[in-house]
């Protein structure tokens, strides 16, 4: 990759003080991001991923929560060392984020409207006519129809699809650099789900906005991402393109995770998706070593003691595994 | 919106119907001959006479409800039996002093209420939030009479500050026109019968909050607690907005919704007459009216109280509702 990221994570630790507990909600984790392009960030929930993205956005609460360490360069800028004035212009403007409940997400008392012209009022100094035909516009491009007129509905009048679209718009609404979509079709039903992914996949085409996808489904972002990284109880467990990833998955989460999801013509009706045996580990009893050790099949005594170190394969994935390293 | 005005409105109906069933049933049932308990024992046999056609006693039921009903709709509520005196005249002399105190004590409590709520809300566990919080837990249950008489005895007996009761002094002058005092002061430019009136108003509108001020800023904290946890608030943060736009726009509007209720609950219960705080301070509103008429067995005054409460308890809810639909638009829609 010779182009500069737009966003390089470093060893990105955001701890929570839990009842006198440290819970090491993201810990060390590293990944870049460069222009127009898309990352995947997957893993079981709880694993990090919202509390990562909410770090990016410096909207983390202190206390309980603390930057324990780390950098977050985007645009070469050390987001962690900005101050709140500064971050809030970044917000919404050069780095948008969408969420997961497009239920609950869209202030019940204000019209649609109105909720994507605050974003542009708020970052762009322009008329009350201009703001208008800007989020007509951008209702336009995420294809909600009739903008003008839907423009003046409240959320509860839209359906779950609709309001999703206008958190994209309100997201896209100042062209942002980059944009955080945490589990954007998780609450939607498939067909919807379908619609919201192509829609996306279509922006990023047209807009050039680099994404940084989580989801909890490894099945969601096959289509969408150039690279995939894999979390687990907080730390990266494997780094690659998309195409390593699926045709050849190393570590034996990813494998885990793979094969659970169901392949329309390959998994027949008889067969039975496998699953990953065991339940994710509470972040407060973390096992020692390895942290998937107790639930891996491949297990040995090695990732019983010790903490693999990530390592770097010949095809420049980045595997934390024994097996590997 | 409109619709949802009209429609709202001429659902008040019934239920004013009801209250002069209500009203209308209490004298029927009351034992003994109803002339007699209206004009009281010393009424002449004539007068007596004469109340008896007036009310329509030789008629059925259901003709003496409609001619009460009549009367009800023009206004004409009777005569005391204390003073001879119109029952709606001695009202549209009185009701504006219990409106105006009941208005000053919920402009205090609703501005300061809302306020502590809201600092207490975002400052959760923090000495502002237990503070105040202990002091909302004082403020309803403080006999407001006591409240009342400790405040006279400090701001105007030891300190002079304001005057111990009163709407206004003996030796200002000011021309009633609509019998609020201080749109009176104001509409005749008239500044030192304001400061006077404002004076006098003060402690007994202070008294008078504290109640609904502490149920105000516990509703208000734990209403706004509940929209800071919201989604929307979330994506407010993501947008970059400051935090001053988040509390005051985005989650006040949403922690206000319930909150209005209560307000409009309180403001109807201070109408009715704040009975204990007339009294001590001597405001010449309803309260203290109705509990002479109590105490003088004033059925006519008891009458017209009651109807006066019961409408104006109607009306506050029907502004309530209307003031609500603005501010929660899943509501007007519908
Ligand atoms: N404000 C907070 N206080 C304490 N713990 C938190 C807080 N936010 C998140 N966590 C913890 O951090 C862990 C990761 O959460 P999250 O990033 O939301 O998971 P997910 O991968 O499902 O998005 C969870 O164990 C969660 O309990
Ligand atoms: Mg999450």
């Amino acid at each position: 990759m010779l182009e500069r990221p737009l966003l390089e994570m470093r060893n990105l630790k955001t701890y929570f003080k839990v009842r006198g507990n440290i819970l090491k909600a993201v810990d060390d984790v590293s990944f870049t991001l460069a222009p127009g392009e898309t990352l995947g960030l997957v893993g079981e929930s709880g694993c990090g991923k919202s509390v990562t993205a909410a770090t990016i956005m410096g909207l983390i609460p202190i206390p309980p929560g603390m930057i324990a360490g780390g950098e977050i360069y985007f645009n070469g800028v050390d987001l962690l060392k900005l101050p709140e004035s500064r971050m809030r212009k970044i917000r919404g403007c050069d780095i948008s984020m969408i969420f997961q409940e497009p239920m609950t997400s869209l202030n019940p008392v204000f019209t649609v409207g109105d909720q994507v012209g605050e974003v542009i009022e708020l970052h762009e100094k322009l008329s009350r006519s201009e703001i208008r035909r800007r989020i007509i516009d951008a209702f336009r491009l995420v294809g909600i129809p009739a903008p003008e007129k839907r423009l003046d509905d409240y959320p509860h009048q839209m359906s779950g699809g609709m309001r999703q679209r206008v958190m994209i718009a309100m997201a896209l609404a100042c062209n942002p650099r980059m944009m955080i979509a945490d589990e954007p079709t998780t609450a939607l039903d498939v067909t919807i789900q379908a619609q919201i992914l192509e829609l996306m996949n279509d922006l990023k085409r047209k807009t050039g906005t680099a994404i940084l996808f989580i989801t909890h489904d490894l099945g969601v972002i096959a289509e969408m991402a150039q690279k995939v990284a894999v979390m687990y109880a907080g730390k990266v467990m494997e780094l690659a393109t998309a195409a390593d990833l699926y045709t050849e998955p190393k570590h034996p989460y990813t494998v885990g995770l793979l094969s659970s999801i169901p392949v329309l013509g390959k998994t027949s009706k008889k067969q039975r998706l496998s699953t990953i045996r065991g339940v994710v580990p509470s972040l407060f009893s973390l096992p020692p070593g390895c942290l998937f050790s107790d639930r891996c099949p491949e297990t040995r005594e090695i990732c019983q003691n010790e903490d693999p170190p990530m390592t770097t394969l010949a095809d420049k994935r980045l595997v934390r595994c024994f097996n590997y390293a | 919106m409109f619709g949802f005005i009209i429609r709202r409105t001429l659902a008040v109906i019934p239920t004013l119907l009801g209250v002069t069933i209500v009203v209308f049933f209490m004298l029927a049932i009351t034992p003994g001959d109803p002339a007699e308990l209206l004009l009281g024992e010393r009424a002449t046999q004539e007068s007596l006479d004469a109340m008896r056609e007036y009310l329509g006693l030789k008629k059925p039921l259901y003709i003496q409800y409609g001619m009460f009903l009549k009367r009800v709709v023009q206004f004409d509520l009777g005569e005391t039996i204390w003073s001879r005196q119109k029952v709606s005249i001695e009202i549209k002399e009185r009701f504006p002093a219990t409106i105006e105190l009941a208005l000053v004590a919920m402009v205090i409590s609703s501005f300061f209420g809302v306020l502590f709520g809201i600092i207490s809300a975002t400052k959760q566990y923090s000495w502002f939030d237990y503070v105040s919080m202990v002091g909302s837990l004082i403020g309803v249950s403080m006999p407001v009479f006591w409240l009342g008489l400790i405040f006279m005895l400090l701001f105007s007996l030891t300190l002079g500050w304001f005057p111990m009761s009163g709407r206004i002094g003996i030796d200002t002058n000011l021309q009633v026109i609509t019998n609020f005092y201080i749109i009176d002061a104001i509409i005749t430019r008239n500044w030192p019968a304001l400061m006077d009136c404002l004076r006098h108003i003060a402690l007994p509108a202070l008294a008078l909050s504290t109640i609904p001020l502490a149920i105000v800023s516990r509703m208000t904290r734990s209403s706004m607690l509940e929209v800071l946890r919201q989604d929307y608030i979330k994506t407010a943060k993501a947008k970059g907005l400051g935090q001053m736009k988040i509390i005051f726009k985005h989650a006040l509007r949403n922690g206000l919704i319930p909150v209005i209720t209560v307000i409009g609950l309180q403001f109807g219960i201070l109408l009715g007459g704040a009975i204990l705080t007339e009294t001590v301070f001597a405001w010449p509103g309803v309260g203290k009216w109705l509990y002479e008429g109590v105490v003088k067995r004033d059925y006519m005054v008891i009458q017209g109280g009651t109807l006066l409460v019961a409408t104006s308890f109607v009306i506050v809810n029907l502004l309530v509702d209307i003031l609500y639909a603005v501010i929660n638009p899943r509501i007007s829609v519908k």
